[in-house]
């Protein structure tokens, strides 16, 4: 079977070494800091629907609020940008691959997702500062999102990590294309 | 008599060189999607009975 892995020039625009490190560098940390801060953003959930301390519950929804938009949200676009520049600028192509094609699809999910989610957890945030007793506890915690957001992050990380074969129709056509100008 | 190669119209003439055909879409991918609309499924009939948070899709615009 013929190997379906990108080669060197083939017509695919090709980062410079230098820039392609630098780019998967930076994609590799904002990835990573994502996925480690669903993590933390799920253990402050955690904290907001179990305790019965208010402080606890108040200051957990302010941090996952400030986690949210200061790092979540940034990390997310990130990721994305980078991930784009990094499959335009290499042989692997952004639609050629199922692989990254479907990285690239949970990728924009879960950044649209964080992005729609986060001004409902500023307005329980804002309920949070100023609630308390029974009203501050009935607000619970934020578990489906972030649980939910790391399965995908994980099983997109599982994907990049083991690229499986698989051409799309698209990469299919390149690739004969391609092989036929080199033949 | 020299042996005369095959006319192209008969059958003993090689294949005209064509482009394989599509090996067609990986049994991971056809898995992966099963997967996903199966929890897709679960999703809706969580969020259906019920199963949510205040800050989760129904409490958008809380």
């Amino acid at each position: 079977m013929a190997s379906d892995a990108p080669r060197r020039g083939t017509g695919a625009a090709i980062l410079p070494p230098s820039l392609r490190k630098l780019a998967l560098v930076v994609h590799l940390a904002c990835s990573v800091g994502w996925i480690g801060g669903v993590v933390v953003y799920l253990a402050l959930g955690v904290a907001a629907a179990t305790s019965q301390d208010a402080a606890t519950v108040r200051g957990a929804w302010i941090a996952m609020e400030l986690a949210g938009w200061w790092a979540l949200v940034p990390l997310a676009v990130g990721t994305l940008v980078t991930g784009v520049a990094l499959s335009l600028g290499t042989a692997w192509g952004l639609f050629r691959h199922y692989w990254v094609l479907i990285s690239l699809a949970l990728t924009v999910l879960c950044t649209a997702i964080l992005v729609l989610h986060m001004p409902s957890v500023g307005q329980l945030t804002a309920v949070a500062r100023t609630a308390d007793g029974v009203a501050l506890r009935s607000l619970g915690g934020d578990l489906p999102h972030p649980t939910i957001g790391l399965v995908v992050l994980l099983a997109v990380m599982v994907l990049n990590v083991y690229k499986p074969r698989g051409l799309t129709p698209y990469g299919w056509r390149k690739q004969q294309a391609e092989r036929e100008l080199a033949g | 008599m020299p042996e005369l190669s095959p006319r192209p119209d008969s059958a003993d003439a090689p294949a005209p060189a064509r482009p394989a055909a599509y090996p067609g879409t990986p049994a991971w991918v056809k898995i992966a999607l099963v997967v996903v609309l199966l929890l897709l499924v679960a999703l809706v009939a969580g969020a259906t009975l019920g199963l949510h948070t205040p800050g989760g899709p129904a409490g958008h615009g809380v």
